[in-house]
């Protein structure tokens, strides 16, 4: 009847799956394995240099398990009849969406944070010095990324009626999302050759625009791969974060929304 | 406080209509039978009264709440056997019941639930991933007993039930009716219907063509049983006269020693063999009779001509009509 009563029934649901399996394995290897990463290509790699290898395994892998560990919750449910079983009680869609998120995002940044303890761990051991600020900044934006993700995946499952459906939708999210901030820089490119004059910055706000491209302009280098210099405020961690949190919110209500009015 | 009350209750889906304006009241502790042929609106009507899909026009209230106001408030004190369900296959009988338990807001013992339905204690704490059909309809039956519900809502419940299943389904219903609970059984199962419930409903093509008691049904259709005695002489004019005055006969005849009564209801055929012993000597009697299916037929428009007293399609528009005004009435 209530959200923590979903969450666990959820949770009793995933937790002898092949997905609790893979999720906990590849959430807790991705942070170490970006400091492994790091020492293969570097011989010996400073703290940025190790951080920014971190950025590219974690940014990498945690978007894409992130939606696929919600992405057939509701789906597939709905799908296979089990919603309909689960919806036999007096609980409301909403409570659904809300107990299902609990359990997902518990299942991920639970399985996130002891992996990026773990990862820091090694990092701090191995680097004589490190930005103790930029180190709890890349931990809570990773986590608010995976958070945006999680929220993402289960937008796409209350949207559409089938499993398979929801993964093609959430994995074509994921891509879309990691390669926008380039589609920005092609644009600009193009708005350029035009003779359009528009502020670069426009372009690189723009480009940031999506979960991936915000995470990556907070965590990255300025001048490495997806990181700018931030000559606006609009460029800044605050507006990143809010990026986000946007990300993480408004799509899942207004999912939620259309699902409580939907035909089963 | 009905059980179930609808009212203009519509449903299309683009432009199909699944469901025109139904007028349908169920009463606290009736058990209502819900017939009709593939595509009739069954389903349909289901999702409407559980808040699964919303009407494009009319109202259903459930246990005395509006459905599109209550939201999942509507299914409180619900007990629901849905169609094209599936278990949660990871999870035992045991863990689906406590959950389930949980989702509803109350407190019940699974393993009384088990036993109710059937499931062998052997089963109860193995994956319902690997039940058969009829376990998992049973596990699913249990579900809808947890809580002890004002009203039942079963859909097809006796697909995939062996004969046992189905025998003790049907004391399960009836317990339930004992105890009070409304039970809303729509099937195919059309002997299961007649076993089981006070009066029954007939959707056709999203149309309820009738409602009534199975008995009701007969008599709208000319349908009565017929009891055929057969004598050990010719009966006189004194046996026919008594059979006559029996309550509930609609016509006597005879052929030689076989006299063949028209029969409204059960009693009655009771009372004319016992008026038929007392007043000649009886070596046999049979009743045949309108049985539902053919009711059923009747009311879909399937009856071959052969097989009815004439009526046709032309006729299903004054039943529909008959109904709804018995719907409102209650």
């Amino acid at each position: 009847m209530s959200l923590p009563e979903v969450a666990r029934h959820d949770l009793l649901v995933v937790r002898r799956s092949l997905l609790l399996k893979a999720v906990l394995t590849v959430l807790l290897a991705a942070p170490i394995g970006g400091v492994l990463v790091g020492f293969g290509l570097g011989t010996e790699p400073t703290f940025r240099f190790l951080l920014l290898s971190m950025w590219l395994v974690v940014g990498g892998t945690i978007p894409l398990v992130g939606v696929l560990a919600a992405a057939p919750a509701v789906a597939g449910a709905r799908d296979a009849g089990r919603l309909r079983l689960l919806l036999s009680t007096p609980t409301e869609r909403a409570t659904v969406v809300g107990g299902v998120l609990c359990s997902r995002l518990l299942l991920v940044v639970g399985s996130l944070t002891v992996g990026l303890c773990l990862g820091v761990a090694g990092l701090v051991a191995v680097v004589p010095q490190v930005g103790p600020g930029r180190l709890v900044g890349f931990v809570l934006f990773t986590l608010l990324m995976a958070t945006a993700y999680v929220s993402l995946g289960l937008a796409v499952s209350v949207t559409v009626d089938t499993a398979t459906r929801a993964l093609v939708g959430s994995v074509a999210l994921f891509v879309g999302t990691l390669l926008w901030p380039q589609v920005a820089s092609v644009l600009h490119g193009i708005v350029t050759d035009l003779g359009v004059a528009v502020p670069a910055t426009a372009f690189q706000v723009l480009g940031r625009l999506s979960p991936f491209g915000a995470y990556s302009q907070v965590i990255s280098d300025t001048g490495a791969i997806y990181g700018v210099a931030v000559t606006t405020p609009l460029l800044g961690s605050g507006v990143m974060a809010t990026v986000l949190v946007a990300w993480a919110t408004l799509p899942l209500v207004i999912g939620t929304r259309r699902f409580a009015r939907a035909d089963l | 406080m009905a059980a179930i009350r609808t009212a203009g209750l519509r449903k299309e889906y683009g432009p199909v209509t699944a469901l025109h304006d139904l007028d349908l009241t169920v009463e606290p502790g009736e058990a209502f039978g819900f017939l009709g042929p593939n595509g009739a609106g069954k389903s349909t009507t289901i999702d409407l009264l559980l808040g699964f899909a919303t009407p494009t026009a009319g109202r259903a209230e459930v246990l005395g709440r509006d459905v599109a106001a209550a939201g999942g408030d509507c299914r409180r004190g619900v007990g629901v056997l849905p169609e094209g369900y599936s278990v949660f296959e990871g999870l035992s009988a045991r863990d689906h019941l406590r959950s389930i338990c949980r989702l509803k807001g109350v407190d019940d013992d699974p393993d009384r639930l088990c036993d109710t339905v059937g499931l062998d204690a052997a089963d109860r704490d193995r994956p319902a991933g690997g039940f058969s059909t009829g376990m998992r309809q049973r596990l699913v039956l249990a579900t809808a007993l947890a809580g002890d519900p004002d009203l039942l809502v079963l859909d097809e419940p006796s697909s995939g039930l062996d004969p046992t299943g189905i025998t003790r389904l049907r004391e399960i219903v009836r317990a339930a009716v004992d105890d009070g609970t409304a039970v809303f059984f729509s099937s195919h199962h059309l002997a299961e219907v007649e076993a089981v419930c006070d009066r029954v409903g007939i959707l056709n093509d999203g149309r309820l063509a009738a409602v009534d008691t199975v008995d009701g049904l007969r008599d709208r259709t000319g349908g009565a049983e017929r009891l055929r005695i057969e004598l050990r002489e010719e009966p006189d004019g004194s046996v026919l006269g008594r059979l006559r005055r029996v309550e509930g006969v609609v016509d006597v005849a005879t052929d030689g020693r076989e006299v063949t009564v028209g029969c409204r209801a059960a009693p009655t055929k009771a009372e004319a063999v016992a008026v038929a012993v007392e007043s000649a000597t009886v070596e046999d009697f049979t009743v045949s009779g309108r049985s539902l299916e053919q009711l059923f037929d009747h009311y879909t428009g399937d009856e071959s001509p052969t097989a009815g007293n004439g009526a046709g399609t032309a006729e299903l528009g004054a039943v529909t009509e008959t109904a709804a005004s018995r719907g409102e009435s209650e």
